[in-house]
């Protein structure tokens, strides 16, 4: 379950960037943008702490594509360091995104298939 | 290198540095490498061959990155080098395991003749098949070893 851990500490980091990016008070977008995922990335992998829910990390991909397609969205914005942000930060919620919940262990279907060949 | 005028066309592309999309590159190799157990060769194959295309390609391009280094910028770089050097050392390290998967797979294929099965067994789901192919390839390795 590390991977879900790792999740966690990255919403943390999106909830804090707008305070250490220094957003400006007038960008509501990125503002809401930034704790609304963070707030939904920290659901999605603390959920799956609940066994029957623990794919339910693989929806944190829908917030990657969508924090690297804000990234493209706003490259003619001032804002250089937010999108550089969004796009890394989506990159590498990518790569955690898909690791399985339980991955030190096989995967439930084979876990199965061994109880029934005992 | 990282004010080149390619360095600013990725960075256009990808809207982020380049030196960012190699430590994210690195990152990736230590993700893959620490998601699954021992066996991942053969209960989730998908996540060995996404290993691979992380961790063969960062070594192919680390060492074309120091061949023209050599033959075309003239100078080496001391930075560089160690980091092809490790890169070439987990390409060696990461090889065992994403050939005992491709292996695995080719004889799941190669037995089953069925591609549903090859797929299945691809992205971790079990079958009669798949589960004898895993322990002959266990036993082969214990024989070898």
């Amino acid at each position: 379950m590390w991977a879900r851990v790792v999740e966690f500490m990255l919403a943390c980091w999106l909830c804090i960037s707008p305070f250490i990016f220094g957003y400006d008070t007038d960008a509501t977008f990125l503002w809401a943008n930034d704790f609304v995922c963070a707030s939904l990335i920290a659901f999605f992998s603390l959920i799956c702490y609940y066994k029957p829910l623990r794919k339910m990390h693989l929806l944190n991909l829908v917030i990657c594509f969508w924090l690297i397609g804000v990234g493209y969205a706003l490259k003619d914005s001032p804002y250089h360091a937010e999108i550089q942000n969004y796009v890394t930060f989506g990159i590498l919620l990518l790569m955690i995104a898909i690791v399985p919940s339980e991955a030190e262990k096989p995967p439930i279907p084979w876990r199965r298939f061994y109880q029934r060949n005992e | 290198m990282l004010d080149s005028a390619v360095s600013h066309k990725i960075k256009e592309w990808t809207r982020i540095p380049d030196s960012i999309l190699g430590a994210l590159a690195y990152l990736g190799d230590i993700i893959f490498a620490l998601a699954g157990s021992s066996r991942r060769w053969h209960d989730r194959p998908w996540l060995v061959i996404l290993f691979s295309l992380d961790v063969i390609p960062l070594g192919i391009v680390s060492a074309v990155l120091i061949f023209m280094q050599g033959f075309v910028v003239g100078s080496y770089c001391f930075l560089c080098l160690v980091t092809a050097v490790i890169s070439l050392i987990l390409v060696v390290m990461a090889y065992d395991e994403v050939w005992s998967s491709v292996l695995f797979l080719y004889r799941v294929a190669k037995r089953s003749k069925k591609f549903s099965v090859f797929w299945d067994t691809f992205w971790g789901r079990p079958s009669q098949i798949a589960h004898e192919v895993g322990i002959e390839m266990a036993k082969q390795r214990d024989w070898r070893g």
